[in-house]
Formats: structure tokens, sequence, C-alpha cells
């Protein structure tokens, strides 16, 4: 299991890259502007994002329910889970 | 678990660093163990010592500074990247004649081989890019 992390809202082509890549074991964590593909990626049970940018961003009240939000110590655990964290800018 | 960060975004410009700094303290705080962070691109920007944002904003220099000296951490800044960019050490300033040297003493100037052996000896590596 592969962790992608995406940092790039949904104008940027990393979202569907990482989503051509992702393996459907995969896991995917949405940080820093990548939280602007919350909507995106809404349904797709292996998205993850990240509280503390989604609160920065204002976007808390909008998560949709079958997304889990991490806090950083959730990250480090995803991370720990995956065999490899591949990054996608 | 032993983990390596990678960070290629400069202070300031984009989340990046201030990410990687996140991340960094969430491992440590979980027990982890932290093998090494590489700077690299305008990541290298994080190790210039004469850097004063104001008071009430987040000083990154002084932040990873404080890490590094309470976790004894081998904070590295990717020489190609940070001689072009005037981030500098002594020993690197008397080798092209500059007037002044930047880099702070928790950081050490090294090559991209830093980040390959990071690659080889952590768990996991988490880049943090632009």
């Amino acid at each position: 299991m592969i962790l992608h992390t995406i940092n790039k809202p949904p104008s940027h082509t990393a979202l569907s890259d990482c989503l051509a890549a992702m393996a459907s074991d995969d896991v995917m964590l949405l940080i820093e502007d990548g939280i602007y593909c919350l909507h995106e990626v809404a349904g797709d049970h292996r998205a993850h994002v990240l509280r503390e940018d989604l609160a920065a961003r204002g976007l808390s009240g909008q998560l949709p329910s079958e997304l889990k939000c991490l806090d950083y110590a959730g990250f480090v655990a995803l991370c720990t889970q995956a065999e490899k964290v591949k990054t996608w800018a | 678990m032993r983990f390596a960060i990678s960070v290629h975004g400069g202070p300031y410009t984009s989340q990046s660093s201030h990410s990687a700094l996140n991340f960094a303290h969430a491992l440590l705080a979980e027990g982890h163990e932290l093998y090494r962070v590489f700077f690299y691109h305008d990541g290298v920007y994080n190790g210039s010592s004469i850097m004063a944002p104001p008071q009430d904003e987040l000083d990154l220099y002084s932040e990873w500074r404080a890490l590094a000296q309470e976790h004894h951490l081998d904070l590295v800044v990717c020489i190609a990247s940070a001689l072009r960019r005037g981030v500098i050490d002594r020993t690197e300033a008397d080798r092209y004649d500059k007037a002044a040297s930047n880099l702070g003493d928790v950081f050490t100037i090294s090559g991209l081989g830093q980040l390959i052996d990071a690659a080889l000896n952590a768990d996991r590596l988490v880049t943090f890019r632009v």
C-alpha cells in the first residue's frame, strides 16, 4: 500500500495523475492546496484530508462525511502503515 | 520507525517548509526517529541564519534550529542548490572568496548523496514539494 500526498488544487494535474497511478488498496492524503480537491475525491474511500490545512482554508464545514480527517499525528501514522510515500505536486 | 524528510520549498513562498516542520514535530512527538532533513532547491533558504521575519510570524529558521538542538537532528542543505542561492557556510565563503556566510550552525552543506543515503537508511522518506 502506497500513501499518495497531493498539495495542488484540482486545476493542476496532480490529482488526475495521482488517481491514474493509484492502486485500489492505496491511500491518498490531501494537504495544503490539495484540500481544494475535497469535492473531486468525495466518495473515494481511499481519500483522507489533513485537518489543519482544511481548517486553514475555512472548509471544515464542507468535509464530505465519508472522507477521513487526520491531524499531523494521523499523517505520521498513515506513513507507517504505507510501504512508501509518494508526493504529487 | 525511522523517517527522513526532504523539503523543496522556500520559507514564506510555499507551505512546504511549514508542513515539513509540523510533520517533523509530529513524528518526534510520536516517538519516531528523524534520520535527516534534506533541504533541496529553494528549501535551502530555511538554513539562512540572517532571516528576520516579523516577531508575530513563524520564524522558520529558529524553529528548525530549536528542533535540531532538542533532538540532535541532521539538517543538510544541498550544496548545489545552496551555492547558487547564496546560502553558504564559512568554508564555502572562503573557497569562493565571498565576504560573508549565512548558513546556520545546526545546518551542514553536503551533496545529493545525503538524500540517497537518507532514502536508503530511513524506513520512510517523505517529501514536501512546492
